[in-house]
């Protein structure tokens, strides 16, 4: 390295101020950065709270039910996140054991409810299980033990049910994170128990448990904040069954004016203060956060047993989560009307083209997809460096990056409908009025995706290690020289898989966009949330089957972009 | 009756109806302070009408926010763009008090591109809003000509008189519905929907039923009812067979549903409760010479037809083609002048606490 000229960054390479002081000021820049974009809106919201002597939790405690509300809303997070540790475990470890033949699409098949909008999931649910009409419900009472039923079994409107599919629904992301480990450990001691003569049962429940025990206890976290903020399936089943939680009651308080933000700031005080505890004792039962990113080689040997059933769970799930919905979607969505016959009425285009000619339809689907990649065309290059400054320990100041990962940390902590309800909040008023135009769901859609963006990367650039980067600088490539040629090109599948996975929880979102939309500046979601409240489900079905077809595109263009296995890459 | 089969109106209380009308009229045209009695002339010269109406030309459009029906709307939509008045008519709908919620919004938000016109259900809001400053006195022959009965405050052009309505589906119920107690039946429980407290007007619907129906509410309630989020939802849900009666909804819902051979008959009570919709050009639009020439549109036998439909609703404007005709039943419309923050919230209260809804 003596010999080797000084590398000269693209800032030059003069005094001490200009080596020194300037990456650093530029580190300090993208930290106040996300700063403001991150905690302005949770902190003045808050601030709401805590006026008028507290009197906004008053007023909360004034409104009706609102301990069944506070009840409801913790019953959801703690049983769903069970059901969907419990599930997406389940889905891992049969697709651990897959025969060769349906290896593959087996392994893709649990993600495929990620390109199901819930939205449209929790629609579909609704044509197969209500009481009375719903599909399947009628197919069950013809079951002659069924038979004298005047409705159910089923009630998709209860809280159990509320339960059932938002764990349903989270369950891939456990099987992300569950899944991701399983492949990345090793087999030996799973070998050597086999030896023993331990049976697939015990060596699951003995050797691979625990082993993956940091995976999914990160995954516990993930979904137990994603189902303490649940809001699609209470907001769409819950209010024919007079079922509330808190973010629906923020929801509600959007749609009166003056929008009572104390109240709103108030209901959402609770989430926040356990989502970050949540989060806190993720980080202290994990402790470094390098610890999730397993790296070490894989075992030689695939001594796992493969086994038939694991691929029939695995079909039963997809058949379950994804094409039972949707063939419910199809039917209702060319269907006259929402009928409760089983027989096939006269088959119609006409919601379709009723869809297709409705201008602020079509504009909202638009808007959808240009707000996506938009948000997407910042939060790569955002997230990028968010995650650099992460794997930076010693060369920016530590409060810096403790900032940086802070503020990484938090969007995924608090729900996206309180994010979104304090959006609304500092985006209407001075010093920055960008509501009702497009550019607040851009400025959303950010803050809400930039933990996401910044984590997905950094498991990216760790994956990718160190080393190339440093023998281009020692090559004497700058810094920038070294980024474009060297990092980037190496981590194309990873922030192609990042863009792709971003464009799914962009288009998806559905949370915040319902807080922050005004009447012209909607999204698909929030356009499809009025076309169900206005009773038209013909159309909903509509617009939840085009939400799956230009998902389905938009990753299949982001894989395209990043190379062939770019969609597998963070699975 | 030109509708699907609405049972024949009693002929009884027809004066009455029409004292009430008169009185509501009557009230709806007193000014609210002498300020309105200069601003309140609709009538202008050709000229400046002209005037008007090429500016709306050159402002190419008008926003419209409103809360009818889905049929309504796309009427009205294609009659004003049918008319060639060189303006497109963009109308977004908006469900219950959604609207005046965005609507508020949108007056604190100078750079928001928003409502130019509403159509709104929450006359109370409109009356206040001409109060604060907030409407445009409409202007063009149409709104000269309209009745000043009809005018709430001198600016809000009230019109599309609404009869709120009962359905159930034929399929599911085999011994007709005829009036709010049919729905009480035993074999009804848990089968029957209503409209939560999306808008004032619902909970209007709501007080005027306990008030005329004494110990009806506690009743319904023990039926376990079934909330829907709006007319639309509820009326979609008895087409379905999801539920079997519900007891709110609107002639122009059900009728969408009609002439998808829904197997669902509408049915208007023999005491009927009702509503009429404000249109209003909002001082803040942003193509406020359009939205002069959109209202003076709605307002005329043209603009009027669109709105009524086939027998969807009533109009002020004589000789509309399609008009309810409102003397064949026995309608009470919503008594505005008597409505106050304090009673509906008070009767919020009471309702919250008997369906466990909002």
């Amino acid at each position: 390295m003596s010999g080797a000229a000084q590398p000269r960054a693209w800032w030059g390479s003069g005094g001490l101020v200009r080596r020194k002081a300037v990456p650093q000021f530029a580190w300090i820049l993208l930290a106040l950065v996300a700063g403001f974009m991150v905690l302005w809106p949770v902190v003045q919201l808050q601030l709401r709270a805590f006026v008028d002597g507290g009197s906004a939790f008053a007023r909360m405690m004034d409104l009706p039910r609102i301990g069944s509300t506070m009840r409801t809303t913790l019953v959801l997070a703690v049983l769903s996140s069970a059901l969907a540790v419990f599930i997406g475990t389940l889905l891992a470890w049969c697709a651990s054991m897959l025969p060769r033949p349906v290896r593959r699409i087996g392994e893709l098949a649990p993600l495929l409810p990620l390109v199901v909008p819930a939205v449209a999931a929790v629609t579909g649910w609704i044509f197969l299980l209500s009481p009375n009409v719903g599909y399947l419900n009628m197919m069950l009472r013809k079951l002659p033990w069924l038979e004298s039923l005047q409705e159910g079994p089923f009630n998709i409107y209860s809280v159990t049910w509320i339960i059932i599919i938002t764990g349903m629904l989270l369950s891939s992301f456990v099987y992300v994170f569950v899944f991701t480990g399983l492949k990345n450990m090793g087999q030996e001691l799973e070998a050597a128990a086999a030896a023993c003569g331990a049976s697939p049962a015990m060596r699951f429940f003995t050797i691979t448990l625990p082993l993956l025990r940091p995976s999914i206890i990160f995954a516990t976290g993930v979904v137990f904040l994603l189902g303490l903020g649940q809001f699609t399936a209470p907001l769409l089943l819950g209010r024919t069954a007079k079922i509330d939680v808190l973010t629906t009651e923020m929801f509600y308080l959007t749609e009166r004016f003056p929008v009572d933000f104390g109240l709103g700031a108030a209901l959402g005080f609770p989430i926040l203060a356990l989502g970050l505890a949540v989060v806190l004792l993720q980080k202290s039962a994990l402790g470094e956060q390098k610890r999730f990113v397993v790296v070490s080689a894989r075992s030689k040997y695939d001594i796992r047993e493969t086994r038939w059933w694991a691929a029939a769970v695995i079909g039963l799930y997809l058949l379950i989560t994804t094409v039972l919905p949707l063939m419910a979607l199809i039917y209702v969505s060319l269907s006259p009307f929402w009928s409760g016959s089983l027989v096939v009425p006269e088959l119609t285009l006409r919601h379709w083209k009723s869809v297709l000619n409705n201008v602020a339809l079509v504009s909202a689907i638009w808007t959808s997809v240009k707000v996506s990649v938009v948000g997407i065309a910042i939060l790569i290059p955002f997230g990028f460096f968010m995650a650099y400054a992460l794997l930076q320990s010693t060369r920016i100041y530590k409060p810096v990056r403790t900032a940086i990962d802070l503020f990484a940390t938090l969007p995924i902590a608090v729900p996206a409908s309180l994010m979104g309800f304090g959006l609304l909040f500092v985006y209407s008023q001075p010093p920055i009025q960008i509501y009702g135009t497009t550019a607040v769901l851009v400025v959303t859609y950010v803050t809400l995706m930039i933990g996401h963006s910044t984590r997905l990367q950094f498991t990216t650039l760790v994956a990718t290690g160190q080393e190339f980067l440093e023998a281009s600088k020692a090559s004497g490539a700058g810094p920038l020289r070294s980024l474009l040629q060297v990092m980037l090109p190496m981590c194309r599948k990873g922030i192609a898989a990042t863009a792709a996975l971003t464009f799914v929880l962009l288009f998806h979102e559905f949370s915040a966009s319902l807080m922050v939309r005004s009447a012209r500046t909607q999204v698909i979601g929030s356009v499809m949330y009025d076309v169900w409240a206005g009773g038209i489900y013909s159309e909903v079905a509509v617009l939840a089957l085009i939400m799956v077809v230009v998902t389905v595109l938009g990753v299949c263009i982001a894989g395209w972009l990043g190379g062939t296995d770019s969609a597998q890459q963070k699975g | 009756m030109a509708q699907n089969g609405f049972p024949q109106m009693p002929d009884a209380n027809k004066r009455r109806l029409f004292k009430l009308t008169a009185g509501l009229a009557a009230s709806a045209a007193v000014p609210l302070s002498p300020a309105f009695a200069q601003a309140n002339s609709r009538n202008v010269s050709p000229a400046e009408w002209a005037r008007i109406r090429e500016a709306a030309r050159k402002e190419g459009k008008v926003i419209v926010y409103g809360t009818m029906g889905p049929a309504q709307h796309e009427r009205i939509v294609a009659a004003f763009n049918a008319a060639n008045l060189g303006i497109k008519m963009e109308l977004v709908r908006i469900v219950g008090a959604a609207l005046t919620a965005k609507v508020e919004q949108e007056r604190v938000q100078p750079n928001v591109v928003g409502a130019d016109l509403v159509l709104t259900a929450d006359i109370r809001w409109a009356g206040d809003a001409v109060k604060k400053g907030y409407i445009k006195t409409p202007v063009g022959p149409a709104a000269a000509a309209y009745p000043d009965a009809w005018m709430r405050g001198g600016q809000v052009a009230l019109m599309a008189h609404t009869p709120w309505v009962m359905h159930y589906n034929t399929n599911l119920v085999k011994n007709p519905i005829t009036s709010y107690q049919d729905l009480l039946r035993p074999e009804l429980a848990g089968r029957v929907g209503g409209v939560s407290l999306v808008a004032e007007v619902v909970t209007l619907f709501y007080k005027w039923l306990d008030e005329s129906n004494p110990g009806f509410l506690e009743k319904f309630a023990a039926q376990k009812v079934k909330m829907y989020p709006s007319t639309v939802a509820s009326a979609n849900s008895t087409a379905s067979g999801e539920i079997s009666a519900g007891v709110f909804s609107v002639i122009p819902v059900d009728n969408a549903l009609h002439a998808q051979k829904a197997p669902m008959k509408t049915v208007i009570p023999a005491q009927a409760y009702g509503f009429a919709y404000g249109s209003a050009v909002l001082s803040w639009a942003k193509n406020p010479n359009a939205a002069l020439v959109a209202q003076d549109f709605i307002m005329s036998v043209q603009g009027q037809s669109a709105v009524v439909g086939n027998g969807e609703a009533a109009s002020p404007v004589p000789n509309v083609p399609g008009a309810l005709d409102v003397s064949k039943i026995n309608l009470t419309l919503i008594d505005w002048d008597k409505v106050t923050a304090e009673s509906v919230k008070t009767f919020e209260a009471r309702w919250n606490s008997l369906f466990g809804a909002r």
